[in-house]
């Protein structure tokens, strides 16, 4: 799924606000292979934007 | 000078023992093991339960065949093909309560000119786990000629991760080729109980390339498969979790006796918890691999980034970077981590469970790719490295990028790609080497000291003579082991007193003679009590009973040599 420029900038304000890591959880957080946005049993990859609208979709509307 | 009689009985059974272990040394293939596993020489076989191989004699027609099988009430299969000329051969299946009896039947048939039970063959030196066959990752970094030395028995290795499925009640999952893994000390960071079960998958995955049950007619392998695993979960069933959980489950292994930590995990930021938790364990000897991370671009994850832990970067099939892989300066070595995008065949088959949604799940195997995949075959293989004597973290690292098969560019490869055979080799010519290079010094001087002694008569200097010959004594089965390997017949020779015991008792005419063999037995002595601290005897799996009882016997030989020659002078 497409996420706009203007998503994009609304989460990245998002992440700098709320001090979180690059993928929009708290800070500290450890991920299986270091990053949620690839998937070891598929080799699916997702975009780092898709993952974090889709934990967090109050963020597509700018809230 | 009075001349010692030899005791001439115990010549002959000194000689006799000297025959056979060189007889042995010759007949006894190179890396054969006391433990029944074989080495790459040729083929060995497996019943295949229920199944009957029947050869026809040549006049006898199909249908005859058939109908014969029929009036047994046994169904049978017909081998052969157009271009291949088989003979009358048929493949029977019996069920298993009536096996020998069907079998004695067949074989009184005059039609029949040979009947024997199915067999599965399978190379020598590869387990007869029948999938290992698509175990292409353990192939590529030369797996069985490790295997023919060691397989990572009395280490332990901690696997921070998801849980691993490793014991079976209401609530926990036993993965089906876990059956004969060793384990201990399980804790749950998450759930904070000693219950650490996996709910993701992802750490029996990886466990299983670390100490998957081997050679055991199921599934998969393992890399250091008679290794302990020391199951702790940190991570939830999503798959993430808490830094101050990693730097606990660290300190926790650390204290816990693991000698190696697995993290296939990490994070895109350094911590001073987690780096004071790794810092904490390697300084407790701890060797510490860590995935270098799946964001296909320059950037090694933490804690793999830490100087204390070793990054590995995946590579697929042909040796080549994934492009799901991290890099940088910080990565040490490259080891399999699966490629699918080249075909399905090319994941990283490992027993696990994969959770369908809900409180679904599917005991089976199947094909993952990560870095999270490379970074247990290079614990595996640290596993094996520390089984063959070598212990520091640091000594660890070298031997594993001293023995990686070079590959550049460095920040993408690190030392090269991981190869097993060769870090086992390593790993036992450096522990000789490293233990023996004190001694081997010592020696020399001492023999130099023995020589001004001797031409000189400057008797200050016997004390370091005598020195020497201990030291001699103590490298000499190094020494061998070096020349003939570690799993030849003469190491084995090497690890023994027979031979100061019988320059001792049979070729030393004076009390001067017998005192230089029996400090020469007495450094032998030493060297074999060393071995029963590090279980690392020629052609013993560990420290089984045959070990307990070859060094035992030894070093009371070598002690007895020594009493005599030094200790109870005449």
């Amino acid at each position: 799924m497409s996420v706009d420029e203007q998503t994009k900038k609304r989460v990245d304000k998002w992440i700098a606000d709320n001090r979180l890591n690059p993928y929009g959880d708290k800070n500290g957080t450890v991920y299986t292979g270091g990053t949620p946005l690839f998937n070891e049993v598929t080799g699916a990859t997702t975009d780092k934007y898709d993952y974090i609208l889709r934990r967090h979709p109050e963020l597509r509307n700018g809230k | 000078m009075h001349k010692r009689r030899r005791p001439k009985h115990l010549r002959f059974w000194l000689w006799l023992a000297v025959v056979a272990i060189v007889a042995l040394a010759v007949a006894w293939p190179k890396g054969q093991r006391a433990d029944g596993f074989e080495p790459i020489l040729g083929l060995a076989d497996t019943l295949v339960p229920g199944e009957i191989v029947v050869d026809f004699r040549d006049n006898v027609d199909s249908p005859s065949a058939l109908s014969l099988f029929q009036s047994l009430g046994l169904n049978g299969l017909e081998l052969g093909s157009p271009s291949v000329n088989t003979g009358r051969l048929f493949i029977v299946k019996s069920p298993l309560a009536a096996f020998a009896s069907t079998l004695a039947r067949l074989r009184g048939d005059s039609r029949i000119e040979a009947v024997e039970p199915q067999r599965l063959f399978h190379a020598y030196g590869a387990p007869n786990d029948p999938r290992y066959s698509e175990q292409w990752n353990f192939k590529r970094i030369g797996m069985e000629k490790a295997w023919d030395v060691t397989r990572g028995k009395g280490v332990v290795v901690a696997v921070i991760d998801t849980g691993v499925a490793f014991e079976k009640d209401s609530k926990c999952y036993l993965a089906r080729d876990f059956g004969e893994t060793k384990f201990t000390d399980p804790y749950d960071f998450v759930s904070k109980d000693k219950h650490p079960t996996d709910d993701n998958g992802h750490g029996t995955h990886v466990a299983g390339t670390i100490a998957e049950s081997t050679n055991n007619g199921e599934g998969v392998a393992g890399i250091a498969y008679e290794a302990t695993i020391m199951p702790i979960k940190v991570l939830t069933r999503e798959g993430s979790g808490r830094m101050s959980d990693v730097a606990a489950g660290i300190r926790y292994a650390a204290d816990h006796g693991a000698d190696v930590i697995n993290m296939s995990l990490g994070a895109p930021f350094a911590d001073s918890v987690t780096r004071a938790a790794c810092k904490y364990a390697y300084d407790k000897g701890v060797v510490i691999v860590c995935a270098a991370g799946n964001s296909g671009r320059e950037g090694v994850g933490y804690p793999a980034a830490y100087p204390e832990c070793i990054a590995v970067s995946a590579v697929g099939p042909k040796g080549d970077l994934t492009p799901y892989s991290s890099w940088g300066k910080e990565v040490s070595i490259a080891a399999p981590g699966g490629d699918k995008s080249l075909g399905e065949e090319f994941g990283i088959l490992q027993n696990t469970y994969v959770w369908r949604g809900g409180e679904s799940q599917e005991d089976g195997y199947f094909g993952f790719q990560g870095t999270s995949m490379a970074s247990p075959h290079v614990a595996g293989v640290a596993a094996l490295i520390i089984s063959t004597g070598i212990h520091d973290p640091a000594e660890v690292k070298a031997v594993l990028e001293r023995s990686a098969s070079p590959k550049g560019p460095k920040a993408k490869y690190g030392a090269g790609e991981l190869n097993a055979a060769a870090a086992v080799a390593a790993g036992v010519a450096g522990a000789g080497g490293a233990k023996g290079k004190g001694w081997l010094i010592f020696a020399c001087a001492g023999i130099a000291a023995l020589a001004t002694a001797m031409f000189r008569r400057k008797d200050s200097l016997a004390p370091l003579a005598a020195g020497a010959a201990v030291a001699v004594g103590i490298i000499l089965p190094d020494i061998i082991q070096g020349m003939a390997g570690f799993g030849s017949g003469w190491n084995l020779l090497g690890h023994s007193a027979i031979v100061p015991a019988y320059l001792f008792f049979c070729e030393s005419d004076s009390a001067s003679e017998r005192k230089w063999y029996g400090l020469l037995a007495l450094g032998v002595g030493i060297h074999l009590v060393r071995d029963l601290f590090t279980a690392s005897v020629p052609f013993f799996s560990g420290l089984d009973l045959g070990a307990m009882a070859w060094l035992w016997a030894n070093i009371g030989v070598a002690g007895l040599a020594f009493l005599r020659g030094v200790a109870v002078r005449r």
